[in-house]
């Protein structure tokens, strides 16, 4: 078979509107997202025969499990544990299935809820290096190891916190054209440094506000795409990494930087080419590390990329263009979809805020499970409008 | 490595790899026969944070709380508490074990040369 993905078209790009908490379990969120998908695309529940879930929430669940509560029978089915890297992975498999027609239509979805009181075990059970070597040092979840990460990046390159101010600030703007972002009310550099602290250097608006929600999307083929007259995106390139760069001390960069030039090639495009770029934005240190590791600019010119780019719908480098999880919320596992989906509503004209003018080639990336010290998974997709 | 080190890692049996946290496996060559052997426990301060906020009554009571992630001489990355004056990125620490007052055993840095009570002392003398 081939390396690239040739004939599929990845389209229907769904969001299940976010609640800071709800009574609801994930499968309602996963649930409603299939329906939305189904829907959208004008396609029957029996013509679904792939589904590759994505949650948190779920356990002791799968998408297994989910056949039965949705009644459907698949021939294709996929549980991703990769947090935020499984909207890129579940791409490329998917991708994979229809080229070699083990599925027709598969939804890609990842849904979470988030009950009241309910964040405590999930953060402590998370992983088993966590419960026994991060947990007990404080219980301050990634907040900790991301402030750990954030301290070491600013001592290295010269990172202050107004740099960070920048990018939230020009994410909250492109929140603020988005209904369905949590955070919409415009955010100052003045608001941002007086922010309480939560784990020094990371401050409040350097964090999520955990939620619940769903982001979804479906893969077909081109052809099927097409003789449903639905707007679709090709995938021009993807890759993964897990446990790259095992032996750095403190996570600096991410598996990105190893792919990264395999990448481009393999879409015969360069980041200049890119007309947005959505990154996995937990905190605003690891957006900028995939910025840098993807080539937008070279290591440790982060701090100056946010002083002279401007990463707003409308600026020279748009960059979560719906506001990312630092303002629509962090609705679990589909925090890491929300960028996926978002690029392709850029890329298909149907954006719920602020249309990137001219948008043909964008640029989604993953990054997910903190299962010590940092995330293992790293992943990036390259997107083409396909009228473009 | 002084002879009194208070710190026991899990080392390969086959490799010697000394590794943390604590594995199934050796990380390196995959061997199952693992030991926990007393280990140089000099390192630097790779990075740090001082906490204002956590999930447990526990820490909530003593914020704000400093910790540490702690690159070991002897191979591992560890995150510790911090017992001391506020750390920098590359001061050079100890560490050892100390129990905290849910009854686990844990990791606390200190700066280097520090009295070796400094860190037992850090839940305070009821822990």
């Amino acid at each position: 078979m081939s390396r690239d993905y040739a004939g599929v078209a990845v389209l229907a790009p769904v969001t299940v509107a976010y609640e800071r908490y709800s009574d609801h379990g994930a499968a309602w969120f996963i649930g409603r997202c299939v329906a939305e998908l189904l829907s959208t695309a004008g396609i029957d529940k029996t013509q679904l025969d792939g589904l590759a879930v994505s949650s948190m929430t779920l356990a002791p669940d799968s998408a297994v499990s989910l056949s039965e509560h949705f009644g459907m029978t698949l021939r294709w089915a996929e549980h991703l544990p990769m947090g935020g890297a499984s909207a890129v992975v579940s791409m490329r498999r998917a991708a994979r299935a229809i080229q070699a027609g083990d599925a027709e239509f598969v939804a890609c979805v990842a849904g979470d809820t988030q009950h009241k009181g309910g964040f405590r075990e999930l953060i402590e059970n998370f992983s088993r290096f966590s419960a026994q070597a991060v947990y007990p040092y404080g219980a301050a979840g990634p907040n900790a190891v991301f402030a750990l990460i954030t301290r070491a990046y600013m001592e290295q390159y010269g990172a202050t916190r107004e740099d960070f101010g920048r990018l939230c600030l020009a994410q909250r703007d492109n929140a603020s054209h988005n209904p369905l972002a949590l955070l919409r009310k415009p955010l100052t550099m003045q608001d941002y440094l007086d922010a309480r602290p939560v784990a020094e250097p990371v401050h409040l608006f350097d964090c999520v506000l955990p939620c619940a929600g769903a982001e979804g999307f479906l893969v077909t083929s081109v052809e099927r795409a097409r003789f449903l007259g639905l707007p679709y995106a090709e995938l021009l390139a993807a890759e993964e990494r897990h446990n790259a760069w095992p032996d750095d001390p403190v996570q600096l960069r991410g598996g990105w930087a190893e792919f990264r030039d395999d990448l481009y090639a393999a879409a015969d495009l360069g980041p200049a080419d890119m007309d947005f770029v959505q990154t996995y934005d937990d905190y605003p240190v690891i957006a900028l590390q995939q910025l840098e590791d993807l080539g937008f600019c070279a290591k440790g010119e982060g701090p100056e990329l946010l002083r002279t780019r401007d990463l707003r719908c409308a600026g020279d480098l748009p960059m979560n263009t719906c506001g990312g999880q630092l303002s629509a919320g962090q609705a679990g596992f589909a925090g890491g979809h929300l960028g996926t989906v978002e690029a392709l509503r850029q890329l298909t004209g149907q954006v719920l805020g602020r249309q990137v003018p001219n948008a043909r080639v964008g640029l989604a990336s993953g990054y997910g499970m903190v299962n010590y010290d940092r995330c293992l998974c790293s992943a990036a997709a390259i997107l083409g409008a396909y009228d473009r | 490595m002084s002879a009194a080190s208070p710190l026991e890692l899990q080392v390969c049996r086959q490799c010697a790899r000394v590794q943390y946290p604590v594995r199934e496996v050796c990380r390196d060559c995959l061997s199952g026969e693992l030991e926990w052997q007393l280990v140089d426990n000099s390192g630097e301060v790779l990075s740090w944070t001082r906490l204002h906020a956590s999930l447990e009554p526990m820490f909530r009571e003593r914020l704000p709380w400093i910790v540490v992630a702690v690159q070991l001489n002897a191979g591992p990355v560890v995150l510790a508490h911090w017992a001391g004056a506020e750390p920098a990125i590359g001061q050079a620490v100890t560490v050892q074990a100390i129990r905290d007052p849910a009854g686990r055993q844990v990791l606390a840095a200190s700066p280097g040369g520090s009295e070796p009570g400094a860190a037992a002392m850090l839940f305070g003398a009821n822990a």
